[in-house]
């Protein structure tokens, strides 16, 4: 007998997901497709380009274990959204197999409360300006994160102002002598007393200003009695004279102009909220984006000297924030940059910095990658996407139709390449390919092809993926500078796409990384383990990373692990095909090698003092096996030019937010973007962002994550 | 495939973030300034910018004036923080003391506000002319959250708004009140207001001569003894 079926028992085959890169945002994307919570509705396939995951988070175990990235990556304790990913995928992972002995989310992250930037006195010397942190209640991920909004920000300011200050007040004040009141000047005498101080001018000097400033007094102690445009008058002469010595002050103490420089950005920011009406905005801080952020600052009243402080030029500095990679051109949006600031300061949980406990690969991207396969998603490395194939013109619905891939390698057995490799234990993804696991592996291997360029086209297959048969949804989740290249058909059919590329920008960035003999006092570095940012160029931010040596496998261990990082100046136009070439990666890597040299031999006595020796750096100080000397030496050393596509650092500059394109965006019915380049509402390139449009992403292809469970979306 | 059966993405409640920070603002009931709640918001937010605006700068000048030495010694050099530091905490706690305004004001809104014209967010646009609030009676001021009632006691021909916020902590019978000024006006203070009557049930008098000009008149609640201000008060005269 057969029974009748009703329609609605019928099982809906899963939907086929293509996820194109396996970065923070494609693989957000395809954890959160994949969660148990949707009943696996959706089956994932990801496809990746060369060897490894984890996109410019990608990084890989080099000789005796070291753990080498594409820069320094320091989690900020507002990453809400990234903190509460990993902090799932540790605790399903644990579920899942209890008893393996896997690194615990408490043991990858460790707090880093120790900070600083380096400061340029009026002599020209560069002083370490360390900060401790508060650590603060809760965890980043936590569930009730912090309350975000302008009101609170502003509050949080200057209550920050007040604290700054109050730092400052450990002098008794008990012996400061009252200005001894006298009789009040009369409208005559205040106008005598401005045509005197404007005739002086700057010759004024300060038996002028003290005497300027005593009739100030007076008068403000009783407004009402003189005529505002005199008081203001008088105000600004007073000002002027003593901004002269004020100057020839905090030449002589740098923790005081250090402070008044802060003072000075906090009032600025709370003015400019206030003045450009960002409370009531709707577009929150959005509306401020077509400013730079120093400029905006200084509209403001923040002086040229808070503008140039250490502190702004940090800040720039750990944003990548410089046009074409120029140190001349400072540029962030002010709105993105002040969002960014505002949650880095006033919205984080345990630690300001979180530094992670092994590479970023094997901290984030092995658990994720072990997660999702055990959910069932299908990893196909070597697949490099090389064209995505609209539908014609004049279909119903705009969709994409099919998927280009080159299939750069196959694997001997035939089944999917196994990534990861085990380092003292833990899974971690090694610095160059499996080649054992790899059809032709030793001739791939001795024809050194570059599996992560988008120009090297040597393939052992083409690949087309169509949609209805491979596919049903694609999350496009490339780097911003590979969409140039794969989506020709997009580009020429919509404009939207053509002004994002041309208006939001990458830069490339440059790293480097030492492990050394010599220990941090040894050195003359202080005690500490620290992280500062605002020096020099070619290296402006650096991190003590000795913490990664115990996880490394060295016979005879370093003392000491150094991060440096910065941009790189561009030298390619990503629209010219001669970019991304083997010749144009070898130059680039030449080039920052050189800058690294110059870098010690010239710059690091000032962190580290006892490293100059009679002729510059000493390079016997750096860990090597090899008998090299001078700085031939710094080839045993790690280095890398951040130039390919795939690479470059997304930007956030001035007037750069409106073209930036939604993962929400509704144009393709079967199509979604991620990236930290997308309208992810924190658009800022960082892993937070990434993360987030990873999330909207999901959302886009299942209405999960509810857009509210997206910390920091609805942020102003 | 026929394209029909196609899967596709579902479609979006929303594709931007909703920023708009209060999710309702300013209804008819949490101000009484008019029948354009936006109008009434920003004038709100504007006095009282120009308020705190007007006491930075002051602040700011006497603070870096009073950096100085004042008689040249070096142990005045040597407390010079101090002057600075008091003042710069004056304009910490008065700067709070607005915020604290102006997150109350939007707290108890509750209507979602207007979009804001393209545009409109920027430096220059603080120049336009809002519209006047419509007559409305003068609204009831809100009562501290924690220090005792404060009752007003107003005395006005024409029609006037009062409204005032204190600190939390503030003591009444500790403070004293300001003059009301009207910044960028040539218009006479209005000096009649006082705080009086019996320690547990002090009342704000505010009296507004005949004649006053319209316009906005902000003062503000000091500590008597550190002269700390502690909150603020704002009076509409039509």
């Amino acid at each position: 007998m057969v029974e009748a079926k009703d329609p609605g028992d019928e099982v809906q085959p899963p939907t086929k997901v293509a996820v194109i890169g396996g970065g923070c945002a494609g693989m957000t994307a395809a954890f959160e497709l994949t969660r148990p919570e949707l009943g696996g509705r959706y089956r994932v396939t990801v496809y990746q380009m060369g060897f490894r995951l984890g996109g410019k988070g990608a990084s890989g175990r080099g000789e005796h274990g070291r753990v080498e990235e594409h820069g320094l990556h320091l989690w900020m304790g507002y990453y809400e959204n990234a903190f509460r990913l990993m902090r799932d995928c540790y605790a399903e992972r644990l579920e899942l197999d209890p008893d393996r002995p896997a690194l615990r989310f408490e043991d990858a992250f460790s707090p880093a409360h120790f900070n600083g930037a380096m400061d340029l006195a009026a002599n020209g010397e560069w002083l370490p300006w360390k900060v401790d942190f508060p650590a603060m209640p809760g965890l980043p991920g936590d569930p009730n994160p912090p309350k975000l909004d302008i009101p609170t920000y502003l509050i949080h300011a200057a209550r920050l102002l007040r604290t700054l200050l109050t730092t400052l007040s450990g002098v008794d004040d008990a012996k400061a002598e009252p200005v001894r009141p006298r009789a009040q000047p009369s409208e005559g005498e205040l106008t005598e007393l401005l045509k005197r101080l404007t005739q002086l001018g700057a010759f004024a000097g300060l038996g002028a200003a003290v005497e300027a400033t005593r009739w100030l007094e007076l008068v403000l102690g009783a407004l009402p009695e003189y005529p505002q445009s005199l008081i203001a008058r008088l105000l600004d002469a007073v000002s002027e004279l003593a901004q002269t010595e004020l100057r020839r002050l905090t030449e002589a103490n740098h923790e005081l102009r250090r402070l008044w420089e802060i003072a000075e950005l906090i009032l600025a920011t709370i003015r400019g909220c206030v003045r450009f009406r960002l409370v009531f905005d709707p577009r929150g801080f959005d509306a401020i984006d077509d400013y730079d952020c120093r400029e905006w600052l200084a509209l403001n009243g923040a002086s040229q000297g808070a503008i140039d402080s250490a502190f702004i030029r940090a800040l720039y500095d750990l944003a990548f924030a410089y046009e074409g990679g120029d140190e001349k051109r400072p540029a962030i949006a002010a709105g993105s940059a002040l969002r960014g600031a505002f949650r880095a300061f006033f919205s984080y949980r345990g630690a300001f910095f979180w530094r992670m406990n092994a590479g970023m690969g094997d901290i984030v991207f092995a658990p994720l990658y072990e997660v999702l396969c055990r959910r069932g998603v299908r990893f196909e490395f070597f697949h490099k996407l090389t064209n995505v194939g609209l539908s014609e013109p004049g279909a119903a619905s705009a969709h994409v139709r099919e998927l280009e891939f080159d299939v750069q390698a196959h694997t001997l057995s035939g089944g999917e390449y196994e990534p990861l490799c085990s380092v003292k234990g833990l899974p971690c993804w090694p610095a160059r390919p499996l080649f054992e696991q790899l059809v032709g592996g030793a001739e791939l291997e001795a024809l050194g092809i570059d599996f992560e360029t988008q120009s090297d086209r040597r393939a052992c297959e083409r690949k087309l993926l169509r949609v209805g048969v491979d596919f049903d949804f694609a999350v496009l989740s490339v780097g911003l500078g590979v969409l140039r290249s794969v989506c020709g058909s997009i580009l020429e059919r919509d404009e939207r796409y053509r002004n994002m590329l041309e208006h939001v920008k990458s830069v490339p960035t440059q790293a480097f990384q030492l492990w050394l003999d010599k220990d941090l006092w040894e050195l003359g570095g202080g005690s500490r383990p620290i992280n500062l940012s605002g020096y020099v160029e070619p290296f402006d931010t650096l991190a003590d990373m000795t913490h990664l040596i115990p996880k490394e496998d060295w016979a005879r261990p370093p003392k000491l692990l150094a991060y440096f990082c910065n941009v790189l100046r561009d030298t390619a136009d990503p629209r010219d095909g001669r970019y991304d070439t083997e010749e144009f990666l070898a130059r680039e890597r030449s080039r920052v090698r050189q800058h690294c040299v110059d870098f010690l031999s010239r710059d690091a006595a000032a962190l580290w003092p006892a490293s100059r020796v009679a002729g510059g750096f000493d390079w016997s100080a750096l860990s090597s096996d090899a008998k090299l000397e001078g700085p031939a030496r710094f080839s045993s050393q790690y280095w890398t030019a951040n130039v390919r596509p795939s690479d470059r650092y997304s930007q956030a500059l001035p007037g750069s937010t409106r073209f930036r394109i939604s993962p929400l965006d509704q144009s393709y019915d079967n199509l979604t973007l991620a990236g930290d380049y997308t309208n992810c509402s924190l658009n800022m390139g960082c892993v937070e962002a990434a993360v987030m449009s990873g999330m909207l992403a999901a959302h886009a292809l299942s209405g999960f994550p509810a857009l509210a469970n997206i910390v920091g979306y609805d942020h102003p | 495939m026929d394209d029909s059966n196609r899967p596709k993405r579902p479609k979006m409640e929303r594709t931007e973030p909703d920023r708009s920070w209060m999710n309702g603002s300013f209804g008819p009931g949490a101000s009484a300034a008019g029948s354009d709640p936006r109008a009434a918001g920003y004038q709100a937010i504007n006095n009282a910018y120009r308020l705190i605006d007007e006491y930075v700068r002051q602040g700011q000048r006497m603070a870096e004036n009073l950096w100085l030495p004042l008689d040249g010694s070096a142990g005045r050099a040597a407390s010079a923080f101090n002057a600075p530091e008091r003042l710069m905490r004056a304009m910490g706690d008065m700067t709070m003391a607005w915020l604290e305004v102006m997150e109350q004001f939007t707290k108890n809104a509750q209507a979602k506000p207007s979009p804001v014209p393209a545009g409109s967010a920027g430096p220059f646009a603080s120049s336009r002319v809002e519209p006047p609030p419509a007559a409305t009676e003068a609204p009831s001021p809100s009562a501290p959250a924690k220090a005792q009632p404060l009752k007003l006691s107003l005395d006005a021909r024409g029609r006037v708004e009062v409204s005032f916020q204190l600190a939390d902590a503030a003591s009444l019978a500790e403070l004293a009140v300001t003059e009301l000024r009207s910044f960028g006006s040539d218009a006479e203070p209005i000096r009649g207001v006082e705080l009086s009557g019996a320690p547990d049930e002090p009342v704000l008098r505010v009296r507004v001569p005949e004649g006053q000009p319209a316009g906005t008149y902000n003062g503000l609640f000091l500590e008597r003894g550190s002269q700390r201000p502690c909150g603020t008060i704002s009076l509409v005269v039509h």
